[in-house]
């Protein structure tokens, strides 16, 4: 076990040919993953006063979260064109231990911003669909 | 990076017109015997300022400037011009890209009744071409 660099976790984009070649998302600072399960209850009056959840009963899903300045990359103009299509793509999480996670994702939100003396600048966020695959 | 955006502003403000003809020299030192008035750079310091798939650096220079004349209203073109030019250099560089220039402060300092020494300091963000 070591400590991993936060600069090889890296989010890449599909560029839909076969086999897919993922991309790496360019001037991305920030990445972030967030693995969310639903709750099913199945609590009954024999449960002792104590709440039961089911077995591998809840959706699960994907949030990806990233930030960083823009390249005015291929990627990048990928991204822009799936938020303003609503497309679902393919999409990457690269990690430094080499393990990775593929699946699809909607761009939920892309934010652009610039500062009057600062750099452009964008926000990214993903949401799964469908089965992710963690390699 | 830091060298290369020395070198890279030293020319571009040597290459106004207005200031190689107004500006006695323009160098990296401090002039050992000219006349006044002359531009030079003075210190710098960087950090990083990468993101995860470029490599770039925010780097601050100072400018000094030293001056002489009665008239204060002939620095203040002197320091417009000088400043102008510092904020149009160009983005593309020889090995570095100019993501944004943002002026941070100066300082004006009368050293005899009719010299001035004024300091300018920028902030550079680079990225490697």
């Amino acid at each position: 076990m070591t400590a991993q660099s936060g600069a090889a976790f890296l989010l890449k984009i599909s560029n839909d040919a076969t086999p897919a070649v993922y991309q790496t998302v360019a001037g991305l600072r920030t990445t972030q993953m967030a693995v969310a399960g639903q709750a099913v209850t199945v609590t009954t009056k024999d449960s002792a006063g104590w709440r039961q959840l089911l077995n591998q009963g809840g959706a699960r899903s994907i949030s990806i979260s990233a930030a960083g300045v823009f390249q005015g990359s291929a990627a990048e103009a990928q991204i822009l064109a799936n938020s303003l299509n609503g497309s679902i793509d393919n999409y990457q999480l690269a990690f430094a231990d080499g393990h990775t996670l593929t699946g699809q994702f909607l761009v939920q939100k892309l934010d652009y911003s610039g500062d009057f003396n600062n750099e452009r600048s964008y926000t990214i966020q993903l949401e799964s669909s469908g089965v992710m695959v963690w390699a | 990076m830091e060298m290369l955006l020395r070198a890279a502003l030293l020319s571009w403000l040597a290459s106004s017109s207005t200031l190689s003809t107004t500006l006695s020299s323009i160098t990296e030192e401090k002039p050992a015997r000219t006349i006044l008035p002359w531009l030079s750079l003075s210190a710098s310091a960087a950090i990083d300022w990468s993101t995860k798939t470029e490599v770039g650096q925010e780097i601050r220079i100072a400018l000094q400037l030293q001056c002489q004349g009665d008239e204060l209203s002939a620095a203040a073109a002197l320091v417009s011009e000088i400043d102008a030019q510092v904020r149009t250099l160009p983005q593309a560089q020889a090995g570095f890209n100019v993501t944004s220039i943002l002026f941070m402060r100066s300082r004006v300092q009368q050293r005899s009744p009719t010299v001035r020494a004024i300091l300018m300091e920028y902030r550079f963000r680079v990225q490697a071409a």
